[in-house]
């Protein structure tokens, strides 16, 4: 067992045998490799569900606002506190409510980059110290897991909790200094380069709204896409519709996207996500001097005004 | 039984496409799928489980279903019910065929019928492959199908290494093949597809036993496993929408005065919306009515309306859920609550 799951463990046992909480969300092992899947643990007995690796790639913030008539204790990584900090600025959870298990996060792994990888399906995987071993019939791959993340695991700032109650181990280094890093040089190719990735991106786009629930920052009770009178946007898998879906979706988190990456790792169709959000969240900061998730008291740039404006 | 070697049957599909639009799995960018193809080099011939199922080929996901335009003599309306060319589903796997005969028990009734399936329906040549090797996701057997079903299908594939056995089914499938040699299967390849079949049954024992589930569920509708079981679910449509049996749909008028299209698009029980009605009520307002609705459809509800189950173990579900909500899981765990 490695120490971060022990230390879960041990908190949240404690906290569940004092009553301190009702329940402890966290993580517990996949039904499938490289997958872990949220769980809720409400008793002692539950608690050795509970475990921390490489593949707890949900936002679990995104339950909290569903679980306020409860005490919780949630299991949160750097991404998953931010989402938390930018809730409390928008006024969506209680604090006294929430206790937080601090999680220093070392990336989470590409499970579908893997797959394409691998010869065949990956049939185990274990973390053996910093690499991924991967198996199935007939083969078995070894990569660092550095090399293996997924894309906003390796362009993360902030891989330590914002916002704890408790952290589990010392905080760790960040994989990188710079988020945009991805968005300059994305900025850098010509208007029909970026109009010509982004339809392709979105023409793969179903309208699960995948992307929409697993992110904790889409909370509206009414979703604009959702809205018959007036009809925003197409209702189909037309070209104005999907499109108009994910501009619409992308601007209403400008400056309120943690850059968890939980969107894009939900979407079935493997779609680019996180650069739209990206680049509105570098117009944030340009514009504002404002990075979303750090401090609860700052009050979000689009929400409020100065009378000037 | 006949035989077609590996290359010849590039030249099969080369025939069709002359004039038939053809789906295959193929790669979208990062991923298989089902996609209309334009030469036979595009097929991805041993991808199991596409990443979309088929059904689009026969219920696309926004469906124009007529259009209206305003001329200087009136209102032209315009159906697009007989607008569609002959089509070959190329490659399809048993689970996605099973799929498509529980779409035909809800589309293609005396009472109902929906001339838009059916017109594309009648219009479409299923060629089935077996599944030598299921994925570990893979379920068919749990719900009555096997890796190897031919039912339904008008040619059948068994990949033997160098070739194919090909068997040809019904007339639409001698339609396919007319004018093409096929060889005979001699005794080797005909024990090399028994072979094949054989080991794919030998990997998949049923996960629960499904005759008894109905009768659990009957008796479930207010039990607490719901609240639970759906409480990590985030309410998205990836199950429902990539569901190679899901069929609801939504209709929707688009358009101006002048100008617009009455279109039906995919629905998903999953969703808030897809229950809520003008005054505001909503009879499925929670996950727990909504998760639950899911697993009564597939397992109680198409059973009684259509005689069969409304899942045919593609796995897709499992392979695609963001949170890994395991089917599978479910089922088992249904199967061993104390009732």
């Amino acid at each position: 067992m490695n120490l971060r799951t022990k230390k879960i463990r041990e908190e949240a046992r404690r906290l569940l045998s004092d009553k301190v909480v009702d329940v402890v969300l966290g993580f517990a092992e996949g039904t499938l490799p490289l997958r872990a899947a949220p769980v809720i643990a409400r008793d002692a007995r539950e608690v050795d569900r509970l475990v921390w690796n490489s593949f707890c790639e949900n936002n679990l913030a995104r339950y909290l606002r569903g679980m306020r008539d409860q005490r919780v204790a949630v299991v949160a990584k750097g991404c998953d506190t931010r989402a938390i900090v930018a809730l409390l600025a928008e006024h969506q959870l209680n604090r006294e409510d929430l206790y937080i298990i601090g999680v220093p996060c070392e990336g989470m792994v590409d499970r579908r980059l893997l797959a394409r990888r691998a010869p065949g399906e990956i049939l185990e995987a274990q973390e053996e110290s910093n690499d991924i071993v991967v198996k199935g019939d007939g083969f078995a791959l070894r990569w660092p897991r550095a090399e293996v993340l997924y894309p906003s695991c390796s362009a993360c700032t902030h891989p330590n909790p914002v916002i704890f109650d408790t952290c589990v181990v010392d905080p760790v280094k960040a994989w990188s200094d710079d988020a945009y890093e991805r968005i300059r040089e994305f900025e850098a190719r010509s208007p029909s380069e970026r109009w010509a990735y982004f339809q392709s991106e979105a023409e793969r786009c179903i309208r699960c709204y995948a992307c929409r629930q697993a992110c904790p920052l889409c909370y509206c009770e009414e979703c604009f896409v959702d809205h018959g009178q007036p009809r925003w946007i197409e209702s189909g898998v037309t070209p104005n519709g999907l499109q108009g879906w994910l501009i619409g979706r992308a601007y209403h988190l400008a400056g309120r996207c943690v850059g968890c990456g939980a969107c894009q790792r939900a979407c079935p169709m493997d779609i680019d996500l996180v650069y739209l959000t990206g680049k509105l969240n570098k117009e944030m900061e340009e514009l504002y001097g404002f990075e979303v998730g750090l401090s609860v008291e700052e009050i979000p740039p689009l929400a409020t005004f100065e009378p000037h404006e | 039984m006949k035989r077609i070697t590996k290359q010849d049957i590039r030249g099969l599909v080369a025939h069709l496409l002359h004039d038939r639009v053809v789906y295959a799995p193929s790669w979208a960018g990062k991923f298989v799928t089902f996609r209309k193809i334009k030469s036979p080099e595009e097929i991805v011939w041993d991808c199991l489980v596409t990443r979309e199922p088929p059904k689009k080929a026969l219920f696309p996901q926004t469906e124009v279903l007529l259009q209206y335009q305003r001329q200087p003599q009136g209102l032209m309306v315009q159906s697009t019910e007989n607008m569609v060319r002959e089509q070959v589903i190329w490659g399809i796997r048993p689970c996605d065929v099973r799929a498509i005969q529980a779409m035909d028990l809800v589309f293609d009734t005396s009472e109902n019928p929906d001339v838009y399936y059916i017109n594309r329906r009648r219009k479409t040549a299923l060629v089935g492959i077996g599944c030598n090797e299921p994925l570990s996701t893979c379920f068919c057997t749990t719900v009555g199908g096997s890796p190897f079903t031919r039912d339904g299908c008008d040619l059948f594939l068994t990949d033997i290494g160098d070739a194919f056995v090909i068997e040809v089914l019904t007339p639409k499938g001698e339609e396919l093949v007319a004018g093409f040699d096929l060889a005979e299967a001699n005794a080797a390849d005909q024990a090399a597809a028994r072979s094949a079949e054989e080991k794919a049954l030998a990997r998949m024992a049923p996960i629960v036993q499904i005759d008894r589930l109905r009768e659990r569920l009957d008796r479930m509708i207010d039990h607490p496993f719901w609240q639970e079981v759906q409480a990590t679910c985030l309410g998205c449509g990836v199950c429902t929408l990539l569901c190679p049996v899901c069929y609801c749909f939504d209709i929707v008028d688009e358009g101006t005065p002048n100008y617009g299209v009455r279109i039906r698009n995919w629905d998903s029980c999953q969703y808030r919306v897809y229950t809520l009605e003008a005054s505001g009520h909503n009879p499925r307002p929670t996950g727990r009515e909504r998760v639950r609705q899911r697993l009564m459809h597939k397992f109680v509800y198409y059973l009684v309306n259509e005689g069969v189950l409304g899942c045919v173990g593609c796995g897709r579900c499992v392979q695609l859920c963001p949170v890994n909500l395991d089917i599978r899981e479910v089922l088992k765990r249904i199967q061993a609550l104390p009732l």
